[in-house]
């Protein structure tokens, strides 16, 4: 079965995003940045995952708002 | 109720047809009026270059993200994503939504590194990190984009005032390069930030206006659900997504707004905005920089995404629907719709809204070059040594010199039209992504050399060059994108030309001599320590405290001691610390007298204004004598506009009261007798 191509965009952005998103996560922790032993620290990574899922999460209701959402009837301009 | 204020004075405004009515204008006249004061207003708290263009350090996070909204969105965006709207429908807004993979790199890195080494241009920065050429090549390629980019916004709100009010479009030009040269020249950051705050709110609130009567004239005689209804049916599947086709049709389609916008366009607004870093630089710490960024990206640029796209979804389901025939060009979309929907004054608001996005574009832009003259032409090189009075004077004169320069540029634009506008984009086509990647290697790997930066630019721009002439070069990245009409694939140029500077500065770093760690201390993320302790002159104290209110007191004694930058070699002989120097969190050391250091080049001491507060006080905020304190106005709501940064001293037994000199209290523009709000930053 293969993935309609409607949502490659959503895929390829969240993939690609996820892997450059974790580069950095990974660049911040490595260089002792982000130092998670401090709680103002920590606040903020938990930020920064947050903003990740906020936006593959907008744009997953937004498809399923799309896909979905139809209404049946809809008022003309007549 | 909106329907029939809208539909009864649609007849009017068809009437008028785009030139508005005597009421817009008077909107419009009223608006440029009422900024010209308030930003004028700002003069009084410009009191040294640091105030004038980073306004004191001392803003609060709803300032700077409010303010960014504005900075980001010009006149142009309505024009240009209305009609991506109307053409594609809601995947318009895919590149308002595509940042945040780059956050994680500007929370922890980029903010930190520029925040606490001082740096106050990116030139500076590639001085400091690269040497002199790198500098040159790097003030050469943003003096261009920024008094270019000035210009090209001005053409474009000329042209659209010309269309729409029937002004001409050099009269549009001179009036708005007036009244913002105006107050940039008299108020500097502090007015731009103040100005594109109210600016920010009202294209927000102009933009949602004009979506929320769409919709209400949608709805005919019904609620305005069901013009929700209406709006959501007449679009197409496609044109419901949030994502455009993957990677057709050529002209607008997800990869390439992906890779020219979401990666190579977020790195260089986040990394190589001279404005944006001057925005960032005006917060009171990294953390509201960081709240800032959090307030724009999370909420703010999903709400513009609508603000600047719905004229165009409007008009597409108007056209759908019958309402309005198809405009003869997509571009006209917005003027259309608007002019159809809104009522005489809420059309002229919309129009001011319109200039409110190009003024606080321009400011910043103004602003910034201003910056960038000051502090990498004429200091080190025109006038150095100077007063800070002096070159005060001097940032004043090249602000209002950028304003006619601008002004010059956009005349020059109109004159030549497309061309210019062509010339402009293409030369930024080739000078942007070399420079973002020399950036970015810069602040994330350590190994990146001096040559390995210049190669990176010079190759990376020949490689872009080259592609213009064999776009087959581009072919590997284009993900299956066809090339346009001239053979070229312009979205996929900018992920080409990262690529290729990326891989010769790489190259290059490898085959060449690395600059020592004491030579790039506190300019790449490896050193976040060394900076912070260098930025505060001690050991950070990174225990959470209270916020806490006192009553502010004038003190007579002397509070500002010679205290100075910790050096690299200090940061790495902890010896040095005990030896006089004072350590955050304890009392004894600071009792002591400071000891002067030297200062690593290029750093400005850090010279704050010693406070004392009582040992309760100090105990909530969990400081120690020695620690960095924000002092600002109990009221939160003027953003820090009167507050300063300050050194705690040994404490006092005398209650709930906080002690400063008279000068630090004439600096943070308190008001005597207004408690105080005094927070720990380290």
């Amino acid at each position: 079965m293969s993935i309609p191509e409607y949502w490659w965009p959503y895929l390829y952005q969240y993939g690609v995003g996820l892997v450059i998103f974790l580069t950095g996560l990974a660049i911040i922790l490595g260089y002792k940045s982000c130092v998670l032993s401090r709680k103002n620290d920590r606040f903020w990574f938990g930020v920064l995952i947050f903003g990740f899922l906020w936006y593959a999460g907008i744009h997953f209701l937004w498809y399923m708002a799309a896909l979905h959402i139809v209404p049946d009837t809809a008022g003309g301009a007549s | 109720m909106l329907t029939t204020l809208a539909q009864a004075t649609q007849a009017s405004a068809a009437q008028a047809g785009t030139h508005g009515t005597a009421l817009d204008y008077v909107v419009i006249i009223g608006y440029l009026l009422l900024i010209l004061g308030f930003g004028s207003f700002f003069g009084r708290y410009a009191k040294s270059t640091r105030d004038f263009f980073f306004s004191g350090s001392k803003f609060s996070w709803w300032l700077i993200g409010m303010s960014m909204v504005a900075t980001g969105v010009g006149s142009h965006s309505f024009i240009k994503y209305a009609q991506k709207g109307y053409e594609h429908g809601m995947s318009s807004g895919m590149s308002y939504m595509n940042d945040w993979f780059f956050i994680p790199f500007f929370m922890f890195g980029w903010l930190p590194i520029i925040y606490f080494s001082r740096v106050r241009s990116i030139p500076e920065y590639f001085q400091r990190r690269f040497g002199t050429t790198a500098r040159f090549l790097a003030v050469l390629a943003i003096l261009e984009y920024m008094v270019g980019y000035i210009g090209y916004n001005l053409f474009t709100l000329g042209t659209v005032a010309n269309q729409v009010l029937g002004v001409e479009v050099w009269q549009a030009i001179i009036v708005i390069s007036l009244i913002s040269g105006i107050y940039i020249t008299a108020g500097g950051q502090t007015a731009v930030i103040f100005t594109d705050l109210a600016q920010g709110f009202m294209l927000l609130f102009a933009g949602m206006l004009l979506f929320v009567l769409g919709l209400d004239y949608l709805a005919f005689d019904g609620v305005m659900l069901d013009g929700l209804k209406n709006f959501w049916t007449h679009l197409s599947l496609s044109e419901r997504l949030p994502f455009a086709h993957f990677n057709e049709p050529q002209s607008f389609n997800f990869i390439g707004v992906f890779w020219q916008d979401g990666i190579a366009g977020s790195i260089t607004f986040l990394f190589i905005s001279q404005g944006l870093i001057m925005r960032f630089l005006a917060a009171k710490s990294v953390n509201e920089g960081r709240k800032a960024i959090l307030f724009n990206t999370v909420f703010i640029l999903p709400i513009s995404m609508i603000v600047v796209g719905n004229a165009g979804w409007l008009g597409n389901v108007m056209v759908d629907m019958g309402i309005i025939t198809a405009p003869e060009n997509s571009r006209d979309i917005f003027v259309k719709v608007a002019g159809l929907i809104c009522h005489p004054g809420v059309f002229g608001f919309v129009l001011a809204a319109l200039s409110a996005a190009l003024m606080s574009t321009i400011d910043t832009l103004t602003n910034a070059t201003a910056a960038l003259f000051i502090y990498d032409v004429y200091q080190p090189y025109l006038k150095p040594g100077q007063t800070d009075r002096h070159y005060m004077r001097s940032a004043r004169v090249t602000s209002a010199c950028t304003a006619v320069v601008g002004l010059g540029i956009g005349l020059f634009f109109m004159t030549f039209g497309k061309d210019m506008y062509k010339i402009h984009g293409m030369f930024q086509a080739f000078v942007s992504p070399p420079i973002v990647a020399t950036v970015f290697l810069g602040a994330f790997w350590k190994r990146f050399t001096s040559a390995g930066a210049i190669a990176a630019m010079a190759g990376g721009m020949l490689c872009i060059l080259a592609s213009k002439f064999f776009p087959e070069l581009v072919a590997p990245f284009s993900h299956g994108v066809a090339p346009d009409s001239h053979g070229q694939y312009n979205y996929m140029t900018a992920f080409f030309g990262l690529f290729c500077s990326a891989a010769i500065g790489i190259i290059v770093s490898l085959m060449t001599r690395p600059k020592t760690d004491k030579e790039i201390a506190g300019l790449w993320i490896g050193t976040m320590d060394f900076s912070m302790r260098r930025f505060k002159g001690s050991k950070p104290n990174h225990e959470v405290g209270a916020k806490i209110k006192a009553s502010l007191q004038i003190s007579s004694d002397r509070t500002t001691p010679a205290t100075t930058a910790l050096t690299f070699d200090e940061f790495r002989t902890p010896a040095a610390e005990v030896a006089g120097r004072p350590t955050g969190g304890d009392h004894t050391a600071y009792a002591r007298a400071p000891k002067p250091a030297k200062v690593a080049p290029g750093t400005p001491p850090p010279e704050y204004a010693i406070v004392r507060l009582c040992e309760n006080d100090m105990t909530r905020l969990k400081a120690g004598p020695g620690d960095l304190l924000y002092v600002g106005d109990a009221r939160r709501w003027l953003g820090g506009l009167r507050s300063t940064h300050c050194r705690a001293g040994e404490p006092h037994n005398q209650g709930n009261i906080i002690w400063i000199a008279e000068d630090a209290f004439k600096a943070g523009n308190f008001v005597p007798g207004r408690p105080v709000r005094i927070e720990k930053f380290f």
